[in-house]
C-alpha cells in the first residue's frame, strides 16, 4: 500500500490489496466482534484511503469523543506504514442488522457463551431475522457438548435455496467458532433475503424461477379497418381512410 | 459364544452411555456383556439394569481367567475389516466406551497401546452399541461386513423447524411401508437404542458448560 512510491506491477497490486483487505477484516473481526463488526470496505483515492468499518453499535467503535476510532486509525497506519493523514477510518450503521450474518452469527455466539440453551439462542435468532424480512433463515450449531456424542443441531424458517447463481446473490453465511474445554463448537448462521427493487435490503432480481403472469391490457375497440405504417410515426386516423380510397 | 467388552473411557456414568449399554445387553445378552474400569463414582450411579451384566472396576487386562491374546480390539484405524471367521479365532470383542467427537479424535489409541490385535469395521466412525451390533451380526450370526445395510450421518428430525444431523454410522432398518395412496415406500430408519431421540431432543435444552 504505502509502497506506492515504488511502481509495483498490476498483478502484485491487485493482490496486495486483497492481502491488505484480509488482513485489516480478520483485525477488526476480533477487534470488534462485541460491537457487531459486520465487515469493512477500503476505497482508494489518490490522495487518501478510506476504510469504511459497518458495524451494529457504532457507538462502541468510535469511543468516547472518538477516542477509539483514533486509536484504530493510528494502529492501521502504523501496521501497514501509511503516510501520516493518508488513511481516514469511518464507522457506518448496518441498517438492518438483522439480515447480516456475520451479526447474527456473533450474537449465537455470546448467546451461548453467557449461558442460555442453544434451542432458545438459536431460536430466538432466527425469529429475529425472519422478523427482519428474511425470505428464511438456518442455525447450525455443530460439535460436541459435554456427555453426549458429536451433533449438528440445525434450526431453520422459512425458504432456503441451496445451489446455482441465486445462492451467491440471494445467501449470506457466516461461521464463527466457540471455543470450550473439549473442543471447539462451529456456529454457522444462513440467511436468505427477500428480492427488493429498491436494492437496499437484497437483490434487485427476483430469484430467476418466480414467473409473475400480468393481467392482459384493455383493448381498445376497433370499429373500422385501420392501417399503420410502422415505418413513420402513426398516422391520425383521420388520415388513414384517405389512404385506403387510393 | 463370543464375549463383549466395552472399556468405560468417560469420566462418570452418563445418560447416554446408560441407554446405549442398555441396548447392548438388550442385543447381546446380559451374560455375554462385560463393563470394564468402571470407577467407584460410576458402580455407585449406575442403574439397576447395567448391573445385571458383568460390570467390573478392573481393566481390560485385568479381567479375571482372560487371555490378552483372545481379545479383538474394534479400532477404526485397524488394517483388517472384521470377518465371520474371526470369532473362531478370539473369544472377546473390545469396544471403546467412548462418546466420539467429529472428526474423530482416535481415543481409541488409549487401548490400542495395550496391544491387542485389531479389526476395523468400516471407515465411519460408529456408536458403541451400533459397533456392538454389527459386530454380534458379524461374528455371531455370519452375516459379512459388506452385507449389513448401513446408514450414515443420518437426519432426525423433531419438528418442521428443528433437526439433528448425526456424523456417524447406523445400521439401517428397512421397512416397506405402504402410503395414503397405496403406493409401496421403502422407508429406512438408523437403529438407535430407545429413549435416544428424546435424549437428543433434550441435549439442545442444554446450556454449554466451560
Amino acid at each position: 500500500m504505502a509502497a506506492a512510491a515504488a511502481q509495483i506491477s498490476k498483478k502484485r497490486k491487485f493482490v496486495a490489496d486483497g492481502v491488505f483487505y484480509a488482513e485489516l477484516n480478520e483485525f477488526l473481526t476480533r477487534e470488534l466482534a462485541e460491537d457487531g463488526y459486520a465487515g469493512v470496505e477500503v476505497r482508494n483515492t489518490p490522495t487518501r484511503t478510506e476504510i469504511i468499518i459497518r458495524a451494529t453499535h457504532t457507538q462502541n467503535v468510535l469511543g468516547e469523543k472518538g477516542r477509539r476510532i483514533r486509536e484504530l486509525t493510528t494502529l492501521v497506519q502504523k501496521r501497514f506504514r501509511f503516510a501520516e493523514n493518508t488513511v481516514e477510518l469511518y464507522a457506518e450503521r448496518v441498517q438492518n442488522r438483522g439480515l447480516c450474518a456475520i451479526a447474527q452469527a456473533e450474537s449465537v455466539k455470546y448467546k451461548l457463551l453467557n449461558g442460555l440453551a442453544v434451542r432458545r439462542a438459536c431460536y430466538g435468532v432466527v425469529r429475529f431475522v425472519m422478523e427482519s424480512g428474511a425470505k428464511g433463515c438456518e442455525v447450525v450449531v455443530s460439535g460436541k457438548l459435554r456427555a453426549a456424542r458429536a451433533k449438528a443441531m440445525k434450526f431453520g424458517d422459512g425458504f432456503m435455496i441451496h445451489s446455482g447463481q441465486p445462492t451467491r446473490d440471494f445467501i449470506t453465511t457466516a461461521v464463527r467458532h466457540v471455543l470450550l474445554r473439549q473442543g471447539v463448537l462451529g456456529i454457522k448462521v444462513k440467511i436468505m433475503l427477500d428480492s427488493d427493487p429498491s436494492g437496499r435490503q437484497g437483490p434487485k432480481n427476483p430469484l430467476p424461477d418466480v414467473i409473475t403472469i400480468l393481467e392482459p391490457k384493455d383493448e381498445t375497440f376497433i370499429s373500422e379497418p385501420v392501417s399503420q405504417d410502422f415505418g413513420r410515426p402513426a398516422e391520425p386516423v383521420a388520415a388513414a381512410p384517405e389512404v385506403e380510397a387510393q | 459364544m463370543s464375549k463383549f467388552v466395552v472399556d468405560h473411557m468417560e469420566d462418570g456414568m452418563h445418560e447416554w452411555c446408560v441407554l446405549e449399554y442398555n441396548h447392548m445387553i438388550m442385543v447381546v445378552g446380559k451374560e455375554n456383556m462385560y463393563f470394564t474400569s468402571l470407577s467407584d463414582a460410576c458402580l455407585a450411579t449406575m442403574p439397576e439394569e447395567l448391573k445385571r451384566a458383568n460390570c467390573l472396576k478392573e481393566g481390560v487386562l485385568d479381567l479375571p481367567g482372560v487371555d490378552s491374546k483372545d481379545i479383538c480390539l474394534l479400532d477404526p484405524s485397524a488394517t483388517e475389516p472384521l470377518k465371520p471367521e474371526d470369532a473362531d479365532t478370539f473369544k472377546y470383542f473390545l469396544f471403546g466406551g467412548i462418546l466420539g467427537d467429529d472428526p474423530p479424535r482416535d481415543r481409541t489409541k488409549e487401548l490400542r497401546k495395550l496391544g491387542f490385535a485389531g479389526r476395523h469395521l468400516g471407515p465411519v466412525q460408529m456408536s458403541t452399541d451400533t459397533a456392538v451390533n454389527v459386530t454380534k451380526r458379524v461374528v455371531v450370526d455370519k452375516v459379512p461386513l459388506d452385507e449389513i445395510p448401513f446408514m450414515d450421518n443420518p437426519e432426525v428430525y423433531f419438528s418442521k423447524h428443528e433437526s439433528v444431523s448425526l456424523p456417524f454410522r447406523y445400521i439401517a432398518d428397512i421397512k416397506e411401508v405402504s402410503t395414503a395412496d397405496g403406493q409401496k415406500k421403502t422407508v429406512r430408519k438408523p437403529i438407535m437404542p430407545p429413549g435416544m431421540l428424546q435424549l437428543i431432543k433434550k441435549d439442545s435444552e442444554r446450556s454449554l458448560d466451560f
